[in-house]
């Protein structure tokens, strides 16, 4: 099994280039994010450290929303249900890493959605270096937005002027569609985690609904059961 | 303040467990065929799930029909063979176009 099809260069150079699209997208969302906090009653230098050391959009939003209720305990609650999410992301890239167990565990936290999607192989396996690549590129880009919209608190219009706000739906669309064009047996489970996601978005927090899209992926374990069974 | 500091160090602790603890303690862990076809189809699941939730944000309060004619001029390009920076660019001129007119 090809645990590592690139090379040590095109991977990272992979990871670079798709990670530069992301960037884009990151950069517009941080800039809103760090105007919102500062609006919200957060300093400035809190809010860019929390991109830094947290690096996750919308879990960061539900925690300045929730906080500026008065309530931090549930803010926090929320982001964390927010991020469950990589939980499984980061499991199902275990036996992709490198290493012994403390080093995965720091190699995991290239775990962000963008990235470890654009790393999955057609083949089913993920390749770590385009992560860590695309990771590496949007990481600075999330940071540096903040720190834009904290200290400058630009509109948010902006983004809608600049059609900026249909880069991370485009790039989303265009690596499922990859990844469709790699397993088109997938294509039911896309269909039945956009339903899912259509409806729990409209009752449910952004990242509760994501998690809950995750349940389609049952479909192909059900699959799999029948055809042991035949 | 003190306060906004700790939730700020919370969730940085919190994030680092959930993206360390499946890779430091599966390792290279081999699951049950059940299992992998899960595992494998995630990513296909939370894509087109991401795509939507994106798309639509909380309460549908993102829904906005001017993306729609960018998103799949994407897809036209994607089918054409486009690299994906040329389908996202294509998205977004044609998205700026849209909301001009």
């Amino acid at each position: 099994m090809p645990s590592d099809a690139s090379t040590p260069l095109s991977g990272w150079r992979a990871g670079f280039r798709v990670g530069i699209g992301l960037a884009i997208g990151a950069f517009a969302l941080a800039v809103s994010f760090g105007a919102f906090a500062v609006t919200n009653g957060w300093p400035a230098w809190l809010a860019i450290v929390m991109s830094a050391v947290t690096f996750s959009g919308s879990a960061q939003f539900a925690l300045v929303t929730a906080a500026s209720g008065g309530g931090l305990v549930a803010g926090i609650g929320a982001a964390a249900l927010i991020n469950a999410r990589f939980i499984p992301m980061a499991a199902a890239s275990a036996r992709w890493l490198h290493g012994g167990p403390v080093r995965r565990a720091f190699e995991g936290q290239a775990v962000v959605d963008g990235s470890w999607v654009a790393a999955q192989n057609g083949d089913g396996s993920l390749d770590r270096r385009k992560m860590f690549g695309a990771t590496l590129v949007q990481w600075p880009a999330w940071t540096l937005g903040t720190a834009i919209g904290a200290l400058f608190a630009p509109s948010t219009a902006f983004m809608r002027d600049f059609g900026l706000d249909v880069i991370f739906p485009a790039f989303f669309l265009v690596l499922l569609l990859d990844a469709l064009r790699a397993r088109p047996r997938f294509v039911p489970i896309a269909l039945a985690a956009a339903g899912i996601g259509a409806v729990a978005a409209f009752v449910l927090p952004s990242g509760v609904a994501l998690l809950l899209c995750a349940l389609s992926a049952v479909l192909a374990a059900v699959r799999t059961a029948k055809g042991s069974e035949r | 303040m003190t306060g906004m500091v700790l939730a700020v160090v919370a969730l940085a602790l919190i994030n680092f467990v959930y993206k360390g603890v499946g890779p430091a303690v599966l390792g290279d862990r081999r699951f049950a065929p059940r299992v992998q076809a899960m595992i494998d189809a995630l990513p296909v699941a939370l894509l087109a799930g991401l795509l939507v939730v994106n798309l639509l944000g909380e309460r549908w309060q993102n829904a906005d029909v001017t993306v729609v004619p960018g998103l799949a001029a994407a897809g036209v390009a994607w089918w054409a063979r486009m690299p994906q920076l040329g389908c996202v660019a294509i998205a977004v001129v044609v998205t700026i176009a849209v909301r001009l007119l």
